[in-house]
This record gives structure tokens, sequence and C-alpha cells, in this order.
């Protein structure tokens, strides 16, 4: 152990005077911040928050450490802490007054990416700040020359409009120069303005409930409860990872193309240093940063180690400040983990950071058993902006699809889920359809997407969209020919495919094909006309541990449900079915040798 | 609220974000360290700079 930084070895050592009131606290502050986000979810305009529920809602106490935090997306919730300090030191406090609200979505200074809005309420309680509310949110648009920012951009610039930290609300009003110079740039200003205030309206809610649980606590017991908060979440930290075995675990992946520079892959190393009671994440040997959208800000790398590292621990630590303290993170600057300004990093939050939560996996799958497979590893992003038939105005849908995850020690990947920076929720086809001018035609689950293993990889889905308009579309899709991996023996899954059929044609064709743009998977501003198919092919999970290991009843439920078919069951897996579907299991056993032995 | 511009802003030479305000100054064998934390400068001392920062055959 390098340095004990706590100095208290238990949670026993923190001398908790009364731990039933302090439990009770902890959960009404995560009340509060589940309530911010139900109130988000009832008020917003948008797909991505009413749907995809695309957003995070935190508190933090006067000393701008995050306190509670609602089960919401782990995309935002490790940058947060870091847009909110910065943002809390940039305004300055002493500047802040009752009816304050701010407004951030600067990627360069600590925040994920710029559709990323924040706001930051700070809360009063007889003129002093006692605490702050936040949520971070995906704005839909943003401006730029992308419709919802996700394409081939090459700088900050053409990804949209940029926001320092800046006052949207003062003394309860809205600051309308600054709402008119947001709705003036971006293509939905009704729906940025509805969004902004659903985002709003919840810091609000918060600082009611904030002063509620002040007036029957007190101000000195309320700051005494936020500090025990945090330092038992440390304690509950330090212990799990000192029960991790020391050493440096290195692991690399790759970004397949960056949509600028044809057929140029882009190599993401990190190296997991478990000192005692910390670990230090060094993303040294990073390449440099690309010249388009896949760099990721330091925010988000900070996200995707803070929510790998949770992954690893007993799901039971509350994530607040205190269980951030043991982490570090050495993000060496002008790589593609940690943009130097003004370089474009829309895509790394959401379709780079998966990739490095799968790379950070592989480290740790060398010391614990906890880790996973690769997943998918793409928010398969497509935006969409046309006209709405029936409204007349315009829309902007940026839609996010599942994937497979990896599988791991105890069970199979999960199939179409959206990954795990983003734990959205998946957009329904009837909303889709009911909201905009296209019909899905076809939304499944693609058998041959996944990697086999003992327990195999998650399913990828397809989705094949008909246009009733003519529309725009953007991409940011990753994996079309980097296959997501196996662990211990598992094999890779398969690859995403973005394809396009026009009206009158028979033959599906890339991008890159049909369009001519540098990247299957990365492009901007496609115009497709009505009649006009567009095929999303999702990649799934790579499988855990050997094929031929995986229970024979679970083969024979996979050819059951039509997931696999039984010449799979049989050469891939070892499972020998008779017509009936009923396993031989003197056969089985016979095959199984003969693989086992080959295996080795 | 005045503000820097981000290619004003200095980076912590331990983790590397930008420092959009308050950066510390610290002292490590002689030189200055720029830092946006305690933290970050218990890490350039013991992690860091052991490993990044010293010449090759050592400074000590």
């Amino acid at each position: 152990m390098v340095q004990d930084t706590s100095a208290k070895r238990s949670v026993a050592d923190l001398n908790i005077d009364d731990p039933v009131q302090l439990e009770v606290t902890r959960n009404y502050l995560i009340g509060t911040c589940e309530e911010m986000g139900a109130a988000m979810l009832r008020t917003s305009y948008s797909t991505m928050f009413n749907e995809a529920r695309d957003f995070s809602c935190v508190v933090f106490d006067a000393a701008g450490q995050m306190i509670a935090q609602g089960d919401f997306c782990p995309a935002h919730i490790g940058a947060i802490v870091h847009t909110v300090e910065w943002a809390i030191k940039e305004v300055g406090p002493e500047n802040m007054h009752p009816g304050d609200v701010i407004l951030h979505n600067d990627p360069y200074r600590g925040g994920c990416h710029m559709p990323e809005f924040m706001t930051l309420k700070p809360c009063f309680y007889k003129d002093e700040v006692v605490a702050y509310a936040a949520n971070i949110a995906h704005m839909t648009d943003i401006g730029g020359m992308v419709p919802a920012a996700f394409g081939d951009t090459r700088n900050i610039f053409q990804e949209g409009l940029r926001l320092p930290p800046i006052k949207i609300y003062k003394n309860d009003e809205p600051v309308e120069d600054i709402f008119a110079i947001i709705t003036s740039n971006v293509r939905t200003p009704k729906v940025s303005r509805g969004d902004l205030m659903a985002m709003v309206g919840s810091t609000y809610l918060a600082e009611r409930r904030i002063v509620d649980l002040i007036d029957r606590l007190g101000i000195d017991r309320f700051d005494l409860l936020s500090e025990q908060i945090k330092d038992v979440s440390e304690v509950m930290m330090r212990q799990a990872i000192a029960r991790m075995p020391d050493g440096a675990y290195a692991a690399e992946g790759i970004i397949e193309d960056d949509g600028v520079l044809p057929d140029t892959s882009y190599r993401f190393a990190a190296e997991v240093n478990v000192r005692g009671d910390e670990i230090v994440v060094d993303y040294t040997g990073s390449d440099p940063q690309s010249a388009g959208a896949i760099n990721q800000s330091f925010g988000t790398t900070a996200s995707a180690t803070y929510a790998t590292i949770f992954h690893m621990i007993p799901d039971d630590i509350p994530w607040n400040h205190g269980a951030y303290r043991p982490i570090a993170i050495v993000a060496p600057p002008g790589t593609v983990v940690n943009v130097n300004y003004p370089g474009s990093c829309v895509g790394g939050n959401s379709d780079t950071y998966p990739n490095t939560m799968d790379v950070l996996f592989a480290a740790f799958s060398q010391m614990s058993d906890r880790s996973q497979a690769c997943d998918g590893g793409t928010s398969g992003l497509l935006g969409i902006y046309g006209t709405n038939i029936d409204t007349g105005e315009p829309f902007v849908l940026l839609h996010i699809e599942g994937m497979g995850c990896g599988g791991r020690i105890d069970a199979d990947g999960n199939d179409a889920m959206v990954t795990k920076n983003g734990n959205c929720l998946n957009s329904p086809c009837e909303v889709i359809e009911v909201r905009y001018p296209v019909r899905i035609e076809e939304y499944s689950v693609i058998p041959e997407s996944t990697g086999p293993g003992a327990h195999r990889g998650g399913f990828g889905v397809r989705r094949i969209w008909r246009c009733l308009a003519p529309i725009t579309i953007s991409a940011h899709v990753n994996r079309t020919w980097f296959r997501p991996w196996g662990l211990k023996g598992g094999e890779p899954a398969g690859n995403a495919a973005l394809l396009f059929k026009t009206a009158g044609s028979d033959r599906w064709l890339s991008a890159k094909d049909l369009y001519d743009r540098i990247s299957a998977g990365k492009f901007s501003n496609v115009e497709l006309d009505e009649g006009d198919l567009i095929m999303l092919c999702t990649p799934g999970g790579g499988g855990y541990g050997a094929p031929h290991e995986r229970q024979p009843e679970l083969v024979r439920q996979d050819v059951a449900d039509e997931l696999i078919d039984a010449q799979a069951a049989e050469q891939t897996y070892g499972v020998v079915l008779d017509g009936a579907g009923v396993i031989d299991a003197d056969a089985t056993r016979l095959k199984r040798e003969e693989m086992s032995h080959a295996a080795t | 609220m005045p503000q820097r511009e981000v290619d004003e802003m200095p980076r912590c030479q331990s983790c590397g974000i930008l420092i959009p305000v308050q950066e510390m100054v610290k002292e490590h064998k002689g030189k200055p360290v720029i830092v946006c934390s305690d933290k970050c400068f218990r890490i350039y001392q013991t992690y860091w700079y052991p490993r990044y920062g010293q010449p090759a055959g050592g400074d000590s």
C-alpha cells in the first residue's frame, strides 16, 4: 500500500453516532434524485428524455462533492463530479444567489460531450448555499453541422453550440437572452426549450426536498451526515480495492475508424494499477487524438473508468464522492482519451466509451472473475432529421440501438441492451412511428451475432426502417469490422452493419458504397427519399469460457428458442440433438471429448 | 463571471484534466508542478513522477 489517505480502515472507525438516521438520510437524498428523474421524464419533450431516459440527477453538498445519485446513466455520473466542481469554482459560490440556475455543456471543462447539457442549482437555506442539485441530460440537437451531432465532425465548432458555465435563471426567472441564443441555434427550438425547462424544474424540486430535510435535521446535522455518507462509501470502496491483488494489469483495444481518415484505426491502451486500497488507471500509450469525433474528453474517460471499477466491486457500496476518492486517472492530453481543444469528441462519450470499458474489463479479467467478455460496443447512433408530415414542423430524432453484452462467469450476456455507459431504455417502435415519418419493418435479434461460449454473448439486433418522407440521416456506429472479443476461451461475436436500399432497388449497400462516404459507420447528412430503407444490425457480445463447456441443456434451449440451429449446437457447442430436439448424451460426450482434445 | 478560454487553461500534470480556475502550483524536487488537487499531487509524487518524470538513470 502506497498511502492510506482515509486513515480509517473500517466503517466502525468512523464513529457514526446514529447509523439509522444516516441511512434514512442517504436514501432520502437518493430518493430525491429519483424524483428529479421522474419529473424530467414527465415534463420533457424529446424521445431522448422521455423514452430513452438519457439523463442523470444528483445532489452535491455545499463543498461541491456528490452525496447522492439516482440509478441513471453511468456516462454522466463520472463526468458530473468534474463538471459540477469546476462550474462551482468558475462561477464562484459568492456570485450565486437564490433563484439562480447555471447551464454548462463544455467538454473541455470536465463535461462528457456537448449534447450533455448540465443544469446546476445552488440550494439556499436562510441565504446560504447548503447544497447543489444538478442534472446532465442529452439534448437531441445542439445546432452544428450534423442534426443530433453524431457523424463525421472534425472539430468542436462543427458539433454545435458550446456553453461555459452561465446563468440561465436569475431570481427564479429565465434569462431570456440566453434561451434565445440556444433556441436560435438548434433545429428544434420548441423541443430544446421544453427539455431545458424540464431540467431546470427538476433542480427546483430537489431544492425543495433539501430545504425540507434541513428543516427537520438542522444545517449542522445535515452537514455532518453529508460527510458521513461520503466517508462510509470511501471506507467500503477502499476495503473492496484492498481485496484485489496488487499489480499492474494492461490491455488494449481499437476503434476501427473515425469517419474522417479512411481505414485508420486508433489504439486505446489502459493499465490498471492496484496499489493497496487505491487504483490508478493509466491510459499512457493510447494513440494521439483523431481528426474525427471518436475522441473522449477527460470527463468521458473518467466516467468509463469509474463505471468499470464500480462493476468490479460489490454493488452495496453507495456511489457518491467518497467512492471516487480511491480512484486516480492518468489520461495524457492530446490523445484519444483526453482530447485537446478544439478537437471533436461528440462520439467519444456515446460510442467510444463502451470500447474503453471493454479494454478495462479485459485488464481486470487478469485478476478478477467479476469481469466479462467484450460487449457489442456501439450505441448504434442514428440521427434523423426531417419534417413532420402532420405538423409541418422540423424534427430531429436521435436513435440509440441495443447490442449484445459480453458473457460473464455466471451468466450469458444480455441481449439487445443499450451500452452500459448509456443504461438507456430502447425506444418502442410504436413511439417512433407515431412521432416521426418512418415505419419499422423489422426489429429482431440476430441469431448469428452472439459470441459462443460457456456463457455466450448476448444477441445484437436488426432493425429495418422505411422512410415515409424525405429525411437526412447521420450515423456513428462502431465495430463494422472489429469483432467483440471473447474471454477465457470464449469466441468473438458478430459485427455491426449499417446498410441502405433505395426505393426500387434490390441491393443492400453501405454508405461507403452507395453514398461515397469514407466510413460505413460514421458519416453525416445522407439524403434519403420516401420508400428508401435503412437496416442497422448491431453486434453481439463475446463469449465467456469455451463453448464446449456450455451446459448442454442451455444449448438445447437456445435451439428450441431458434437462437441457434442444431448444426451450430453440434459444431460450435458439441451438443448433439436428435430429430426431436432431445440431447443425445452419448454422442454429445464423445463430441465434446473430441473438441476438448483438439483445444489442448 | 470572467472566464478563461480553454486554450489558456493549464493541464493537471498528473491526471491531465484542463483546469478552468484555481490550479495548484506545488513544488516537487525543486520544480513547480501544476495540479488540480492535493490528491493529484500525491499521485504525481508516488506514481507519475517515478514512472515518467525521471530522466534516464534517475535523478535521486
